[in-house]
């Protein structure tokens, strides 16, 4: 009996006391990565930096950040691989580097141009790295993005995490987390858009006042940056995919053609439908959009059926050379970043495995046909425009 | 297995120990004589020490004077009464007419007292005598009259501080166990209440009293009660605590199978559902058996307000059971273990705040949370008017200084303030939730989440194998019972209450069907 219990006492106490507290670490031996970026040196050498949270400094300003030292820290070092780098890194920050709470990838555009899969192997295969990380590609390094500083926020990887939330206002640039990439890498035919990402210097009295801006959008080829969209194609790929959630269309005031009117998209939703005719592949983009006048700048009176009617006739004709742009260079490139080939499999299963194989050159020669169908509905509180009567 | 670790060693102990019990005083009866003065030697022979014994010697003048004394204890008796109602009529007897025994005579038409009774031994009437009344001997009899005018000091019937209310009745329990008994007829006003008087303890005489209402409390639960208190052998019981822990189905466990209150509302409601209380003479606090997990979380006061409040205040009761609890463990598992699971801006404030703090979290945690009972015991132990210095003292030592010396960090404190205040909503289980919140703790700290749930599944593990006379302790969560939910997960109105809990009383109608009020079919004619 007392055997018994001393074995058992034994084996709470072993339970207990082997696993040895294992992972276990104080908040302030942490080093918390907020940003990490990625550049690859003239001699092959991967460049990681980190955006290192001071919670110290956090803790001083709660109100000011004005107040002096800067919230993050940022540190750079070189390693042959990612991994490497990362902990090359530890020789000069006193903290383990923790990675659970990454928010932002930034890749620089010479590296893309040479494939971001080597780079994101890391990121993919280590369980502290969150799939759902924001990336972005940056003309400039990546080191410099990591290192600029924000107006807004303590912390400027989180201005970056918003700055990647809050692009539905625009539907200009898009949203790309690591876990899109991903599914688009397994994918045989998709190709990806990644958000572009620049430091703008201020143009005011403090001139070394910078800020960051999400401007234009890197095409990949599978994993290979091949160039940019513009806002306007940007939002063409984005019209296709179905992601225009709102943002502002212009178009000449029907009447007062000298001046523009801004249209609100309210909401926007898009279907493909593939037609394999003589095999021949065609696409046909419905694309419908509901809309709000949301500004006239002009006197013409616009609050009547006949005015919606030519607004929604300019507003079809301006989303359709939105999307004709995009189609156009992505054929050109030969990028499927519309995912037309998953639509193709859909409808054609047996056919699929011929096109498949040679899909790039199938996906240049689709013929794309575009269906928009805006509608307007309101028109604010305004019933003619705020201009002086005469 | 660690009930059988206790269980060993305190067979263990009783083997070592062969000192007997103190003789129980009342084992021997000793008969009376028939003379006085034998029966008065041997009271002072019993009392051989007892200056509050008053032995008072007269005579009652009938046909053939008999001579006679009495022996009460002072202050326990009622001296205007006895004076009144016992030695007045008995001095002014002269030459009457009445025919049959002195003792006859003295008992019906002499006392006028409501309670007289005839013993036929001394311990009979020691116990009397100790418990208040008014022994009577008289020449020529072997029998003892016992005239109950008992009157000693003591508090009146007022509001608990413990469980004080807004709206309901005031009254609580005393330390008389007549007056408690009072207390209860005067709610349930029916034969069938029950209430069967013992008394427990050699040298205290503890009488107590078990109160069941006939057709609604289950007969093997009443039986099981007497056979638990009958075997109770014990000096004293002082306490109904005593009692307690005396008949508890798990005397090892954390959780208490027995409940208990201080209010005759309270205890009536119980009795009604099906339940047994027991009242102990000399505390307010009355026990109730059985006694469920589920009960901890009702309060009387949840059955006389609306009942939209009483159901979001018991989910209230809940949530702050858990928090006080787990919270303190989660805390610690999540900021050493598992930071990925807080949201990003929540771990930069816990982060900023930890930055300077000396002390790993699980050291700061019971650093903390032992300030914290130390605290707490001193507030409730301190005379009223120190107790200011002691909350000065507590919210400036352990919130302000501790942070601004950078002892510990803000969050923590935080966290063991809302688990203190939190303690505090579900009273039963104060005790409960202090030890179990020390225990995760420390498994949460040598694990993370891991251990808290291998905690959190050991404490629920134990509490589904508890039973409390017969009853599971979880029901009728477990097993589960749909209608018995309706007095757990929320709070029905009373017209749609209509059955009593199954697990407690196989009468399970308490009401008609369809009471739910509704305006008169025929408004405004």
């Amino acid at each position: 009996m007392r055997r018994r219990i001393t074995l058992i006492i034994l084996a709470i106490l072993l339970l207990l006391l082997l696993p040895g507290c294992w992972n276990r670490r104080e908040l302030n031996t942490m080093a918390i990565v907020e940003a990490v970026g990625v550049d690859r040196t003239e001699d092959g050498q991967i460049d990681v930096s980190l955006q290192i949270l001071k919670p110290s400094a956090i803790k001083s300003s709660t109100s000011e950040k004005a107040s002096g030292s800067k919230s993050v820290w940022v540190v750079t070092s070189k390693g042959e691989t990612v991994f490497d780098a990362v902990r090359n890194a530890s020789l000069q920050t006193d903290r383990k580097a923790y990675f659970s709470h990454n928010t932002v990838y930034v890749l620089s555009e010479e590296l893309a141009r040479n494939g971001i899969s080597d780079e994101l192997d890391l990121f993919t295969r280590d369980p502290e790295f969150r799939k759902s990380t924001y990336v972005f590609i940056t003309r400039r390094k990546a080191e410099d993005i990591i290192r600029s500083d924000y107006e807004q926020e303590k912390i400027p990887a989180q201005a970056i995490e918003k700055l990647a939330k809050s692009t539905y206002a625009a539907s200009k640039v898009p949203k790309v987390q690591l876990i899109d990439l991903l599914k688009n890498f397994a994918s045989r035919t998709n190709d990806s858009i990644v958000p572009g990402i620049d430091i703008i210097q201020g143009e005011t009295k403090n001139t070394n006042e910078e800020s960051l801006k999400l401007d234009g959008t890197a095409i990949l080829k599978r994993d290979r940056m091949v160039g940019w969209f513009n806002a306007q194609e940007t939002r063409g790929v984005l019209w296709v995919l179905g992601k225009v959630k709102s943002g502002i269309i212009d178009i000449a005031t029907p009447g007062d053609e000298r001046k523009k009117s801004g249209i609100e998209i309210i909401r926007a939703n898009s279907n493909v439908v593939p037609e394999l005719v003589d095999g021949n592949l065609k696409m046909t983009i419905n694309v419908h959009m509901d809309g709000n006048l949301g500004e006239e700048m002009g006197s013409s009176d616009l609050v009547k059926p006949e005015s919606f009617d030519e607004l929604e006739k300019r507003l079809d004709t301006v989303i359709e050379e939105e999307i004709n742009s995009a189609v156009s260079k992505a054929q050109d490139w030969d990028v499927d970043i519309f995912k037309f080939g998953p639509d193709v499999h859909r409808k054609y299963p047996q056919e699929w495995p011929e096109l498949e194989k040679n899909w790039p050159e199938e996906f240049r020669k689709i013929q794309v046909n575009i269906v928009v169908d805006a509608k307007l509905h309101w028109s604010g509180f305004l019933k003619k425009p705020v201009h002086p009567t005469t | 297995m660690l009930t059988k670790i206790i269980r060993t060693s305190t067979r263990k102990k009783r083997r070592q120990s062969p000192e007997p019990l103190l003789p129980n005083p009342s084992e021997n009866p000793t008969t009376l004589s028939k003379k006085l003065e034998d029966n008065r030697q041997a009271i002072l022979k019993i009392f051989p020490k007892a200056d509050d014994l008053v032995i008072r010697e007269f005579t009652i003048g009938t046909e053939t004077p008999v001579q006679a004394f009495a022996v009460m204890i002072f202050g326990l008796f009622n001296e205007d009464s006895v004076n009144e109602n016992l030695f007045k009529p008995l001095l002014s007897v002269h030459n009457n007419h009445l025919t049959g025994t002195t003792l006859e005579i003295v008992k019906e038409s002499i006392l006028s007292v409501s309670s007289v009774e005839e013993v036929q031994t001394l311990e009979d009437a020691v116990t009397g005598i100790l418990s208040g009344d008014t022994a009577l001997f008289l020449d020529g009899t072997d029998s003892i009259l016992i005239a109950s005018i008992r009157g000693f000091a003591a508090r009146s019937v007022e509001e608990p501080s413990t469980e004080s209310v807004i709206r309901g009745p005031r009254e609580g329990f005393v330390e008389s166990l007549s007056t408690n008994i009072s207390l209860i007829r005067r709610k349930i006003k029916n034969p069938n209440l029950m209430v069967e008087k013992m008394t427990v303890g050699r040298q205290t005489k503890t009488s107590l009293a078990i109160v069941h209402i006939q057709g609604i409390a289950n007969d093997e639960v009443v039986q099981e009660v007497k056979k638990r208190i009958c075997r109770i052998e014990t000096d004293s019981v002082l306490e109904s605590g005593y009692i307690e822990s005396f008949i508890e189905d798990a005397p090892y466990s954390l959780f208490p199978t027995v409940g208990n209150s201080e209010k005759p509302d309270i205890v009536s409601a119980k009795l009604l559902e099906g339940r047994v209380a027991i009242l102990t003479d000399g505390t307010p606090l009355a026990l109730t058996v059985p006694y469920l997990f589920i009960e901890a979380f009702q309060n009387s006061e949840d059955y006389y307000s609306r009942p939209y409040l009483a159901t979001f205040i018991r989910w209230l009761r809940w949530l702050a059971f858990f928090i006080s609890t787990f919270v303190p463990a989660l805390y610690v598992a999540i900021t050493t273990y598992h930071q990925e699971l807080l949201p990003t801006s929540l771990l930069i404030s816990i982060a900023s705040a930890n930055e300077g703090s000396p002390f790993p979290t699980i050291v700061e945690a019971l650093l903390m949370q032992i300030a914290y009972e130390i605290l707490r015991e001193a507030g409730l132990r301190l005379p009223k008017a120190v107790g200011q210095a002691v909350s000065i003292v507590g919210a400036l030592v352990i919130g302000e200084a501790a942070v601004s010396a950078g002892l510990v960090g803000a969050p923590m404190v935080v966290v063991v303030a809302l688990t203190g205040i939190s303690s505090f909503v579900v009273p039963a289980f104060t005790d409960v939730t202090t030890i179990a919140r020390f225990v995760l703790l420390i498994l949460s700290s040598f694990s993370g989440l891991y251990g808290v749930m291998l905690g959190f599944a050991g404490f629920v593990i134990h509490q589904l194998s508890l039973r409390s006379f017969g009853v599971p302790y979880m029901s009728p969560l477990v097993p589960l019972n749909g209608a018995g939910l309706n007095d757990v997960i929320i709070r029905k109105p009373w017209w749609a209450m209509t059955s009593r809990p199954l697990s407690l009383s196989r009468n399970r109608t308490r009401q008609a069907d369809s009471l739910a009020p509704s305006p008169p079919e025929n408004p405004g004619n």
